[in-house]
């Protein structure tokens, strides 16, 4: 299995200087199982160029099958939706898992509204749209075995994913706030023995936003990597004022501390597990 | 009166190495007093940027006036992430059309709430409060008068005249020319056949648009397509730096910005299009600008 990461920011896209090494687009990460089978996480605008992309593949023939989870509902992780491209060739099928309180489907009408979105409804997209609230028990689909659960997050919309293929385990908490106490439980079983956890790291400045609005930081992230033995972890989902420096800076100081490989995701960049 | 470029580009932000140069957030622009007093146009991510520059500055905050043309998301996406609005003493006077009004508290509670922002509008510190426009009805925004004018755009969009100072400056965004109807309330597929009213009811659009932007100074204009890419999509809505001179040659204008430029150009196609278009302009006698983020235009008077 392997991934690649179209986008790595949280909240919203950050083009500038700043953060031109690592990349200023929202959440959105391709993964391959052996067979070259795609699955991705998160439709942030980072997925705008990884549409394009697919349109080399069976996508661009209509015949492309993707399936999409959801970490979370908000727009840096949906918001691109109506501008990917295989969504717009007939005969594709694209399977979408996420939760919201009022249920997926709506969560898209909202994000589709004719008044905010030319496209005017997700039914006017041409590919074939599945919508799956989360499902409660593990599932298959496109070759990867796929478990959800929620996780604590302000607005109880953080989805924590297991997928698993070619016998690797790659796990994502990139919508997860970690209040005071023992971990949950929710977080510890999806991240146990990963090869890769993929987890939220945002960079806080004192004052900014409440702490309700922040995510969870850094540190947090390698508690859960060791609490629930992952081998490997990568930190992403970054917040807006966490320049390139600073979220260097930040690397450095957990590898100070940590026994076990951590690195920052990067625009662009392909990880093999 | 200047006008400042927070964000430029149409439909979704583009960050990276292609896009830095011309910038990659969407639209907003900052309408400037020579006393310093301010009138934001549309609340695409570039805002997110001028809010914050806002609360570093520690500047008094008070009263904004915002003029929302449409909520297509690419200008109204940075709203939640403007700092001020979490300032206690803030208000935000928002400028929108009856239609938008009416859904613009839903919307925003929307966006702003559990499903996509993760701050409930409740929480927002400052005052909103919402004020319908209409097309020919002219208001006063704290130092300017505004007048409004209909654009031809999906579910319909506004754009805005501007005057302070004794000089003018209108914003044209996002605007189809008048060869397809638009503004209609459903889903386009592709360019549909128009009826004598449809005509009729573009020729009207144009004229008014022609009217509201005779002898203005600066004109900042939709103009998302080369023509090459209006051929092909010319039921999304947006115009070309063609068109957009077409409107304003005759019409007395003495500087077309090219605004809202499609997420797909990159700074090189850029340079390409305004040495092209300021050409052309100079031939007409007008001035033609590509606006870049961060620009700061001084909007200049006739002599
Ligand atoms: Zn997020
Ligand atoms: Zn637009
Ligand atoms: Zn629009």
């Amino acid at each position: 299995m392997k991934l690649r990461f179209w986008g790595v920011r949280g909240f919203y896209p950050t083009p500038g200087a700043e953060f031109a090494r690592y990349g200023g687009n929202t959440a959105a990460c391709e993964v391959r199982n052996a067979a070259g089978q795609p699955l991705l996480v998160d439709v942030g605008t980072g997925a705008v160029g990884l549409g394009r992309a697919l349109m080399g593949e069976a996508f661009g023939r209509g015949a492309g099958q993707l399936p999409i989870l959801l970490t979370d509902t908000h727009l840096d992780h949906t918001g691109a939706l109506p501008f990917f491209i295989p969504a717009f060739v007939p005969g594709n099928r694209l399977d979408l898992y996420g939760a919201a309180p009022v249920g997926l489907r709506r969560v898209l009408d909202a994000l589709f509204d004719p008044h905010v979105c030319p496209i005017n409804s997700i039914d006017n997209l041409s590919a074939t749209i599945g919508i799956r609230d989360l499902p409660s028990t593990p599932f298959e689909n496109n070759g990867f075995q796929i478990a959800g659960r929620r996780v604590p997050h302000g607005n109880d919309t953080g989805v924590g994913w297991r997928i698993e293929a070619d016998g690797k385990v790659l796990a994502f908490l990139t919508a997860v706030d970690h209040p005071d106490g023992p971990l949950a439980e929710s977080v510890l079983a999806i991240a146990r023995d990963a090869d890769l956890l993929v987890h939220i790291a945002t960079w806080r400045d004192p004052g900014e936003w409440s702490s309700r609005r922040g995510g969870a930081v850094a540190h947090k992230a390698l508690a859960v990597a060791h609490g629930a033995k992952a081998k490997r972890l990568c930190l992403s989902h970054y917040g807006p004022r966490c320049t390139d420096d600073r979220l260097e800076e930040m690397v450095r100081r957990l590898r100070d501390v940590s026994s076990l490989p951590v690195m920052a995701s990067r625009e662009g960049e392909e990880i093999e597990l | 009166m200047q006008a400042v470029f927070w964000g430029v580009r149409g439909s979704y932000p583009v960050p990276g190495p292609e896009t830095s140069r011309y910038g990659g957030n969407t639209s907003c622009v900052e309408i400037r007093t020579n006393a310093g007093e301010r009138i934001i146009v549309d609340a695409g991510t570039g805002l997110v940027r001028l809010g914050e520059q806002l609360v570093q500055n520690g500047e008094q905050l008070g009263n904004f006036h915002l003029l929302l043309s449409h909520l297509h998301w690419d200008h109204i996406q940075g709203l939640p992430f403007f700092a001020p609005i979490y300032q206690q003493g803030t208000q935000v006077s928002l400028h929108a059309l009856r239609s938008d009004v009416a859904k613009l508290p839903e919307v925003l509670r929307r966006v702003a709430r559990h499903e996509f922002f993760p701050v409930s509008m409740d929480e927002w510190a400052a005052r909103l409060d919402f004020h319908e426009v209409h097309a020919g009805r002219r208001f006063g925004a704290s130092a300017f008068r505004v007048r409004p004018f209909r654009l031809n755009h999906p579910f319909g969009a506004m754009g805005y005249r501007i005057e302070a100072d004794g000089t003018s400056c209108a914003y044209v965004c996002d605007t189809a020319p008048f060869f397809q109807v638009l503004h209609k309330k459903h889903f386009l597929r592709g360019p549909e056949p128009l009826s004598t009213a449809d005509r009729r009811a573009l020729q009207k659009l144009r004229s008014g648009l022609v009217e509201a932007i005779r002898g203005c100074d600066t004109v900042i204009y939709d103009t998302h397509y080369t023509p090459e890419e209006y051929e092909r999509f010319p039921h999304f809505g947006h115009s070309t730096p063609d068109q957009a001179l077409q409107v304003c040659a005759g019409q007395d204008v003495r500087c077309l910005v090219l605004f809202h430029h499609a997420p797909n150009h990159t700074d090189d196609q850029m340079d390409g299009i305004a040495e092209q278009y300021r050409a052309l302009g100079a031939q007409l006698g007008m001035e033609v600008v590509t606006a870049r983020e961060g620009m700061t235009l001084p909007v200049r008077g006739g002599t």
